[in-house]
């Protein structure tokens, strides 16, 4: 049987899929209401061993029943009848399976190690190519096909291969909400069949793909991931978070995915070798696939500063140092002008960072930014810092209005120059009312391809991350 | 110097320059608003009225004594102002106007000198320039209208409003009360020494967090500070540690901000604990002001996915915190409880995602928390992963949350183990709110809560170390 990568089309772009083990109430028909609402167009089959019918569609008693072609099967039967499912996918034609259910290597018995090894033999046996145990499994926008409802049907050109489902979910969340969209997501568990490898060779290919993000807890094998990872990394910015870094974290990670995870040392000289940009949190992860993604590459450390209190703006500049930036003066005109402009009020700072707490959100301050922004010779990239919860007195009345100004000034600003530009939005959580203006501001920056981060610590990291990638880069004469 | 109770506990205050629609009306609106008990008079050069009071021409007018003013008239004004309080009698004068030595002129400098000149030969003491002034809930004085009225164990002393105004809020959000906050700007006068002398000694103080952007006395600072820190913890934050922010520090506050290394050994040697930025602020406080001291280093981790499990134990081993497993028997008796499914891992972290937030989780968590030996622990993390769920139905969440955070606070209340939440989540449309009522849930029932595993581990490890080196020092408590 061959097993060349071209076989793993097949785990993105199927024209049918059957759910195994899809029980009422069990996670089985989860994997079915999320596919039946996600706008799915190819067949879905429903398989249970009663053949109950289940969400409104008829079940089959087995995959041999399902009277039309199967192109993949979720897997959510119990796991000592897993490998026999496979060989009934091989006998039905079905390339890609993938599984669900767990008790295999992670348990860390011998029945589960026993049984994994049978489910990859199968594989190998068949061609039948299969993900997991252990794992959701993919999410492939464009033909819409899904682990759960809440993904955007959009795409985008982001993957993301993810060894832990949970935070396969959470990332792909978190960053779609940032206004990233994703070529394809692939929580793929223990790996038993189609591991990192495989799946970071077959995105080195994909012309859908041009960011790859990584979650991995260990390798299968080390050689030839360091390989592909060094040909993908040559050809794609690749961002890795590493589960399991520390020796007690890979004990975990062993019980979590089977993994072994391999010490930190060799994995950061292995990382840094290769060319990937290692980060050590999934918001940092988040916030890295957000700059690589929206953020034009600045062509320096000069940076900008507009916005923020006169407090908050000494700490984002004790941030944005520690990082390597520089703030450049304003120029000289501007800043004049700024000053004459200004009533006096406490503790505003009036050149770069600039306080623009005094500002409101008007035209004046549209106005202003834009010049700035586009001014030759000033800066790299500019910052707009708002931040909430610093102010002693608003009015409740008027912020909806300001934020919302505030919102079409930023987005106006952005469409207007293709200058790199960032927004920082640090804010409370809180309880209040207006809680709901912030989150259109956020929504409607993001939809605006606007990046935008929660703090100027973690803006500054991010962006401090992909200069220094390009750096590497240029160093190696890549770019 | 006399004593500062003047500035925390006034009885009557006046505001100079309470114009409708501008600063000095939402001072005197904020002060109304927050249960002030003694009378409140508005000043106006023009008279008219403001918020419903009559205001007055001049300080001198007002009918009964005057303890406080809050000035917002323009700097060149403020020196008469200063004179005309200290003829009424006025002990404390906190001044918002800005214009004085953190414009970098001449004659803002010599603004500033005149008001110090004014009020050393008065007895009137200055807050500021440039400042929000003072919070002090157990008199109803507050600069902000929704900061609490409820009395705590914190002071907060912060040289910039906004970074004041945010720590209050973010810390009070999370169940940290206050005695008293000052934000007290360019500290022309009452400064940061000060300041903290006094708070060595207020009963009412038990932690201390300071925000400072530039030190007026280093050597009396330095003294003030290691006096402070051996009786009470004290968190400082310092504004302009680099180069740059210090250079921005300078037109902020006008202080001058010193090199980092300096700096860095001075808080060293004086025994205070130093913070890299807001957030950590508020997780130290929340972890100073609710959590008791752990007696080591093992840590039990309830709940989390799998994936997340993983990346909280490195978090937690990167502080040094270590993991206990769990005696065979206990994993024995857990397995029978719930069986196995996806990711759970048995160990510890202790995987409870597949549990829910049902009765059973209370009743492992419990079991967990309550198992004695020499491995039990010394700390429980309960860890609750929002968005990490691929599957939830809203409405039953709805209710589950609810039922999560009845469970949480019953074992917080039954147990004398330290015990935190981390709750981690996503903004996003549907979460917050949710999460947002489950910790105000858990904060109210005085449960510390952070925001990820990172910020809780260091926060802790932060704690621990700090009462570590007290040990080492020979000091108790």
């Amino acid at each position: 049987m061959t097993k060349g990568n071209d076989s793993l089309d097949s785990l993105f772009n199927p024209r049918s899929v059957a759910i195994a083990g899809a029980s009422p109430g069990k996670p089985g028909q989860l994997f079915l209401d999320s596919l039946l609402a996600s706008g799915y167009k190819g067949q879905i089959y429903a398989i249970n061993s009663k053949g109950e019918s289940i969400s409104g569609l008829k079940a089959y008693r087995s995959l041999g029943e399902v009277p039309g072609h199967v192109d993949y099967v979720v897997c959510c039967i119990p796991a000592p009848a897993v490998p026999q499912l496979i060989r009934e996918c091989a006998a039905k034609g079905t390339k890609a399976v993938s599984v669900f259910t767990a008790g295999f290597s992670e348990s860390g018995t011998e029945e589960g190690r026993r049984l994994e090894d049978e489910v990859s033999r199968a594989a190998r046996e068949t061609g039948v190519r299969v993900v997991g145990p252990n794992c959701l499994g993919v999410y492939s926008p464009r033909v819409g096909f899904t682990y759960t409802s809440d993904f955007p049907m959009e795409s985008g050109d982001v993957a993301f291969i993810c060894q832990s489902g949970g935070n396969s979910v959470y990332t792909t969340r978190a960053a779609t909400y940032r206004g990233i969209r994703f070529s394809k997501v692939v929580s793929y568990g223990n790996a038993c069949d189609v591991g990192e490898s495989d799946l970071l060779e077959y995105l080195a290919g994909d012309a859908e793909t041009r960011t790859v993000a990584i979650y991995i807890e260990g390798v299968r094998d080390g050689q030839r991931f360091f390989q592909v990872l060094t040909e993908l990394a040559c050809r794609k910015p690749v961002v890795v978070l590493k589960g399991g870094h520390t020796g007690a974290g890979a004990k975990a990670a062993a019980s979590h995915t089977g993994s072994l995870a391999g010490s930190d040392q060799v994995w950061d000289r292995l990382l840094q070798q290769a060319g990937a940009i290692r980060v050590y949190s999934l918001e940092e992860l988040v916030d890295v696939l957000v700059t690589l993604s929206l953020l034009p590459v600045p062509q320096g450390r000069r940076v900008g500063i507009f916005g923020g209190g006169g407090g908050a703006t000494v700490l984002g500049t004790d941030d944005w140092s520690r990082h390597g930036f520089v703030l450049p003066p304003l120029p000289e005109a501007i800043g004049e002008e700024i000053r004459r402009s200004v009533p006096t009020e406490a503790g505003l700072i009036l050149n770069n960072p600039l306080d623009l707490s005094s500002f409101a959100y008007s035209d004046r301050f549209y106005e202003l930014i834009r010049r700035l922004l586009i001014y030759e010779g000033f800066v790299d990239l500019s910052v707009i810092h708002i931040g909430f919860g610093q102010a002693a007195w608003f009015s409740t009345s008027v912020f909806d209005a300001e934020i919302n100004s505030f919102k079409d000034a930023v987005t106006r600003i952005r469409s207007e120059a293709g200058k790199p530009l960032a927004l920082v939005m640090q804010y409370l959580i809180t309880g209040w009312d207006w809680q709901k203006s912030i989150e259109d501001l956020q929504q409607g920056c993001a939809a605006a391809g606007i990046p935008v981060y929660y703090s100027m610590t973690s803006a500054a990291r991010a962006i401090d991350h992909v200069i220094r990638y390009h750096e590497r880069r240029r160093a190696r004469g890549f770019d | 110097m006399g004593s500062l109770d003047p500035i925390f506990y006034p009885t009557s205050i006046a505001i100079a320059g309470a114009s409708p629609g501008k600063s000095g009306q939402w001072f005197l609106d904020s002060i109304r608003t927050s249960g002030f008990k003694g009378p409140i008079y508005a000043i106006n050069s023009k008279g008219g009225e403001v918020s419903g009071l009559l205001a007055y021409t001049n300080v001198k007018d007002i009918p009964g004594p005057v303890d406080y003013t809050i000035c917002c008239i323009p700097a060149p004004h403020v020196p008469q102002l200063v004179r005309d309080c200290a003829a009424k009698g006025v002990k404390t004068i906190s001044i918002y106007t800005s214009g004085f030595s953190e414009t970098g002129t001449q004659e803002g400098r010599d603004l500033e000198r005149e008001i110090v000149r004014i009020a050393q030969a008065s007895r009137i003491r200055i807050v500021g320039p440039n400042c929000l002034g003072v919070y002090s809930p157990k008199v109803g004085l507050s600069f902000a209208s929704d900061f609490s009225r409820r009395v705590g164990k914190v002071a907060l002393i912060g040289q910039s409003g906004g970074n004041t105004s945010y720590l209050i809020r973010a810390a009070s959000q999370r169940g940290v009360r206050f005695s008293k906050a000052v934000s007290y700007g360019n500290a022309c006068d009452i400064n940061e020494s000060h300041l903290l002398e006094y708070l060595a000694h207020d009963p009412e103080t038990e932690i201390v967090a300071a925000y400072i952007e530039g030190i007026k006395d280093g050597e009396r600072f330095h003294r003030v500070l290691s006096r402070l820190s051996a009786v009470k913890p004290v968190l400082v934050l310092k504004g302009g540690y680099t180069r740059a922010g210090g250079e921005i520090a300078a037109s902020h506050t006008g202080s001058l901000a010193g090199s980092a290394e300096v700096w860095d050994s001075l808080i060293q040697q004086s025994g205070a604990i130093s913070v890299g930025n807001l957030e950590e602020m508020v997780d130290l406080l929340v972890t100073f002001a609710l959590l008791p001291l752990p007696r080591g280093r093992k840590v039990g981790v309830f709940g989390g996915g799998g994936g997340a499990s993983v990346l909280a134990t490195d978090e937690l081993t990167m502080a040094g915190f270590t993991l206990p497993r769990l005696p065979p028997e206990l994993i024995k008796e857990l397995m029978e409880l719930f069986g196995n499914t996806a990711g759970m891992i048995f160990k510890n972290p202790i995987d409870l995602s597949m549990v829910g937030y049902s009765q059973s989780f209370y009743d492992v968590v419990k079991r967990l928390l309550s198992y004695s030996s020499g491995d039990s622990f010394d700390l429980g993390l309960i860890h609750a992963g929002f968005g990490q769920a691929a599957w939830f139905s809203s409405s039953a969440f709805e209710i589950e949350i609810n039922q999560f955070r009845d469970f949480v606070t019953r074992i917080h209340r039954e147990t004398d183990k330290p015990l935190a939440l981390v709750l981690q989540f996503l903004i996003t449309n549907w979460d917050w709110q949710k999460a947002l009522d489950l910790q105000r849930g858990c904060s109210e029932a005085g449960m510390p809560v952070f925001h990820s595993m990172a910020s809780a581990a260091k926060a802790i490890d932060r704690f621990l170390r700090y009462h570590e080196a007290r040990q080492r020092a020979g000091k108790t408590g």
